[in-house]
């Protein structure tokens, strides 16, 4: 029973990391139809920003993590300003638009993952512990829970809220909305799609940021390759949820974060991927548009 | 002293970091730089052999490395050398060859495997003497079979693979493998009490499978201890917290992590946080500061290894003064030993070469593997087949406040 409760809650904090991860993923790919690979990369970004900060200046979470956001995205926006929008503007086919989309984000991918590589000499690095010094309390005697955990989850679930909020009621939200719906009618009714396209990348870098700070926090360190893996599982967790989808992320992300806990308890984690992508793949073949279809009109 | 760059993923005998390697965007080409010989004042470390070699040495000897100094295994590429250039100062300086010096060219693959084919392709049709190759299993596969066909003689160190020592008569391995002191965790153990374990180690690296699966289920059953639980995980997966859980549940006296990268530290935090306080036993992979994310909560730890700075041999003291002052503010790993022994068999068979050619050469280095000497890593003896493979008694090293401490001699 301990051991089951450990497991849930280990399977919530994952699950919040998935979830922070993958709703950047889902926004763009839902609204400005950008396939970002270079989400990943972000991911790794946003900690060795806040390792960078931390070692030059001696500053709590609270100022390293929104430094890190910032910085995270706005060097998302720089991928919009640099590469996406100028794709967007240049290539008229739609399929040929994203598929460029895709491979230029490999390209952002493998330089922020290559510069932090050679910063980090490609080694393990950690953000000191001086930022942020994780607390395990013990419920009963061997349940244990840090307060990390329920960092993460509170953010995770207050972020996907707002989030949603933020999109279905707000201004700048409708506005995406339109964009998401028809780019050129809606700048005819005055929304600025390069605007808004930056807003969006600005948001899901820093998601993508605070997911890969705590993230960094909660284990012991992390090196350069640590976002490729999170980004399989991020894709996973984006169309399984349904694209475009926040409460579909969501709840993809601690579907996805479940089975695997689920796996590695029953002592055969390296069926993990396996299992977890073979139960994804069933739950596409019933349903392929995602257990939570996006409110979207297919645009012709 | 500041610890040195930290954390290693591990020997490579890696279908996985080949792998990886293979997926890297790198440019095609190889870049190469040429070490000079000059010499420096650092302390000698072993003494060298006696010569028994006849042969008239040119006034400089070309060897290469086809290493890696970049991609997935640049960064032990990048420490081999290290010790291998202390080495090669030294040895120029105390004119251990006479008037010759041996001037070392260095070719990065890359970790790419078609890199290291087209480099070493270049060295055999050069007039190379010898060459110290690549540090992957896949690349050193592909390599071998190249040199052997040229008779150019190939020293395998860090590469784990054990097939390649069968495909030449050109080849030495001058590293150990862990396999040969990973035995020496069993008696601490057993001090400590120890009556159950738990092992995990990475799904897809061949080396830590054989490990995890075969060595040490083999070492615990003759020891009596059991094994409680076996898992595998894959290298990229981050996902180490319920993995923990699961384990600290399973309480057993002791836990084996045969893992690399992120996951060494990653695993210590979770199971110290999930209120694990067993025993806590790994592999090479944990050397060079590898454990520090951990902070406090890799105290402790224990893993076998071949070189730690603290090791008694007087060689080992000299060859960590030596780098102290070559490498001023950073502490040797024992990558960097490996690269110096390295270079100290290299230099004691070209000594030992009845001609300087490379078919004199493999003959000097016969003569090496057939006497041994005391290296960095303490002593080094040769056996197997044809003397090829290499062996060292090893050290079990303790990880407390952030060094490394000797915790038992091999």
């Amino acid at each position: 029973m301990d051991q089951t409760a450990n497991q849930i809650i280990d399977a919530l904090a994952l699950g919040s990391v998935y979830a922070l991860f993958a709703l950047g993923l889902s926004l763009v790919w839902g609204i400005l139809d950008v396939l970002n690979l270079a989400q990943g990369a972000l991911f790794l970004l946003g900690p060795f920003t806040a390792y960078e900060v931390a070692r030059a200046l001696p500053m709590p979470l609270v100022a390293v993590l929104p430094i890190a956001m910032v910085v995270t995205g706005l060097v998302s926006v720089a991928l919009e300003v640099g590469i996406f929008r100028y794709v967007r503007r240049s290539v008229d086919d739609r399929k040929r638009r994203e598929l460029t989309m895709l491979i230029t984000s490999i390209g952002a991918a493998a330089i922020i993952t290559q510069v932090v590589a050679n910063k980090t000499g490609d080694t393990i690095f950690y953000i000191p512990r001086k930022v942020f010094q994780p607390v395990t309390y013990t419920i009963g005697s061997k349940v244990h829970v840090t307060n990390l955990d329920v960092i993460l989850l509170v953010l995770a679930l207050a972020l996907g809220v707002a989030l949603a909020q933020w999109v279905r009621r707000s201004r700048h939200g409708r506005a995406l909305r339109a964009v998401a719906f028809d780019v050129r009618t809606s700048g005819l009714f005055g929304v600025s799609a390069d605007r808004l396209a930056a807003l969006t990348l600005f948001v899901s870098g820093a998601l993508a940021a605070a997911a890969g700070v705590l993230f960094s926090l909660s284990v012991g360190g992390i090196d350069s390759s640590v976002g490729d893996g999170y980004l399989l599982t991020a894709f996973a967790v984006v169309i399984l949820g349904g694209v475009g989808s926040i409460a579909g992320t969501v709840i993809g992300a601690f579907l996805v974060a479940g089975a695997e806990t689920a796996v590695i308890a029953a002592g055969v984690g390296q069926w993990q991927n396996a299992v977890v992508f073979g139960v994804i793949l069933l739950v596409l073949a019933l349903r392929p548009e995602g257990l939570f279809r996006a409110q979207r009109t297919q645009r012709v | 002293m500041k610890p040195r760059s930290n954390p290693l993923r591990g020997r490579l005998a890696v279908g996985v970091l080949a792998g990886a390697a293979a997926l890297t965007l790198a440019a095609c080409s190889s870049s190469s730089s040429s070490s000079s010989s000059s010499s420096s004042s650092a302390a000698g470390a072993s003494s060298a052999t006696s010569a028994g070699g006849t042969a008239k040495l040119p006034a400089t000897i070309p060897v290469a490395y086809v290493g890696d100094q970049t991609g997935a295994a640049g960064y032990v590429g990048v420490q081999l050398l290290e010790g291998m250039k202390l080495r090669l100062d030294e040895l120029n300086a105390s004119h251990f060859l006479g008037n010759s010096t041996i001037q070392l060219t260095v070719k990065d693959t890359q970790s790419n495997q078609q890199n290291a084919i087209s480099l070493m392709n270049q060295v055999a049709s050069s007039n190379a003497l010898a060459v110290i190759g690549p540090l992957l299993s896949n690349e050193g596969l592909a390599t071998e079979p190249i040199a052997a066909k040229a008779g150019l003689p190939y020293l395998e160190a860090v590469n784990e693979d054990t097939q390649i020592l069968t495909m030449g008569n050109n080849i030495y391995r001058t590293t150990v493998s862990q396999l040969l002191y990973n035995p020496l965790t069993i008696p601490y153990l057993q001090k400590n009490n120890v009556t159950s374990v738990a092992m995990v180690y990475d799904s897809d690296n061949p080396t830590l499978v054989q490990v995890g699966t075969q060595q040490y289920p083999s070492l615990l059953k003759k020891a009596n201890m059991k094994l409680v639980s076996s898992d595998g995980i894959p290298i990229a997966d981050t996902n180490v917290a319920s993995l923990a859980s699961k384990i600290a549940g399973e309480n057993p006296g002791a836990v084996g992590l045969m893992v690399i990268g992120p996951q060494n530290p990653d695993l210590i935090t979770a199971l110290r946080n999930d209120g694990y306080k067993g025993i806590i036993f790994g592999e090479t992979a944990m050397q060079a500061g590898a454990l520090k994310p951990a902070g406090a909560l890799a105290n402790g730890v224990v893993y076998p290894m071949d070189y730690t700075p603290d090791l008694t041999y007087p060689t080992s003291q000299a060859f960590t003064k030596a780098f102290e002052a070559a490498y001023p503010g950073s502490t040797p790993n024992a990558y960097d030993a490996e690269g110096y022994d390295t270079m100290t068999f290299l230099a004691n068979a070209i000594k030992d070469a009845p001609a300087a050619t490379r078919a004199g050469l493999l003959k000097g280095m016969a003569a090496v593997a057939a006497k041994g000497f005391t290296g960095a890593v303490g002593p080094l003896k040769w056996f197997g087949p044809g003397n090829k493979n290499v062996t060292t008694p090893g050290v079990l090293v303790k990880w407390e406040n952030g060094k490394e401490t000797i915790a038992a001699l091999g």
